[in-house]
């Protein structure tokens, strides 16, 4: 039976990126507006 | 963006990551049933985004305080980013749990409609009108757009049960063991969500500022 463990590092990998990239594209829109 | 929110919100993401991992796998789903502890949470702080834009939208048209226009903005905005996750992590959980990675159940299209309401949210946000003409239609479709948040939650008693994918009492029928990271997890999501609002309101003064608006 497999474990579907590909399933659950895609949904956590997905979502961890996501946040990191808005966060860096808001440091980016925060020092060209500071 | 407030530091120490900030450190105590990867803290509290990485305690929650290392309780998660570490839970005994369930029989059927194994592995994919844990994309439960972030899908659920994610569509919390979606909805726990899109109430404060309502409460903004009203406190906007009541003061005409642009305060609230950037509060408003900065919820619809990490709102929409966790409700298009949730719209990813589901299919990604469905696909080994259903079989396939849609069906077209009552809740999945209503979170869908929420979705593309705040993608035209952010089209009239840029739609190039002045600056204050922008907040007062944000601060309407803000308050409208929340009215679906009910019927998201609703959508199970709503319409036949026949129809339905989703479990009907969820939060009754969880076992002590996935309750507690559950919760956990929620709490977790609720201040990373603070964190990022705190930012993107700094973000948005920042900008409001050199425009000549705050």
């Amino acid at each position: 039976m497999p474990n579907f463990l590909n399933y659950f590092l895609a949904a956590l990998f997905i979502v961890f990126f996501a946040i990191v990239a808005w966060f860096i594209l808001n440091i980016i829109a925060l020092k060209k507006t500071d | 963006m407030n530091l120490a929110s900030f450190i105590l919100s990867i803290i509290l993401m990485a305690f929650n990551l290392i309780w998660i991992v570490s839970l005994p796998l369930v029989t059927d789903q194994r592995w994919a049933q844990k994309i439960f502890y972030i899908h659920v949470p994610l569509a919390w702080v979606g909805f726990l985004a899109y109430f404060f834009v309502m409460l903004s939208g009203i406190l906007y048209l009541v003061s005409k305080n642009l305060k609230y226009d950037r509060i408003g903005h900065a919820a619809a905005e990490i709102g929409t980013l966790f409700t298009g996750l949730v719209l990813i992590t589901g299919p990604i959980w469905a696909t080994p749990a259903w079989g396939k990675p849609w069906i077209w159940e009552p809740r999945l299209i209503t979170t869908l409609v929420l979705f593309l309401i705040y993608i035209g949210y952010f089209t009239l946000r840029n739609v190039g009108l002045y600056r204050q003409r922008v907040a007062l239609i944000c601060a309407i479709v803000g308050i409208i757009a929340f009215l679906d948040i009910p019927i998201i939650f609703a959508s199970v008693d709503f319409w036949a049960a026949e129809i339905q994918s989703h479990p009907q009492r969820i939060m009754s029928e969880l076992p002590k063991g996935v309750f507690r990271p559950f919760l956990f997890s929620l709490f977790s999501f609720t201040i990373l969500f603070f964190t990022m609002l705190l930012f993107k309101i700094r973000v948005l003064y920042s900008k409001d500022k050199k425009d000549n608006y705050a």
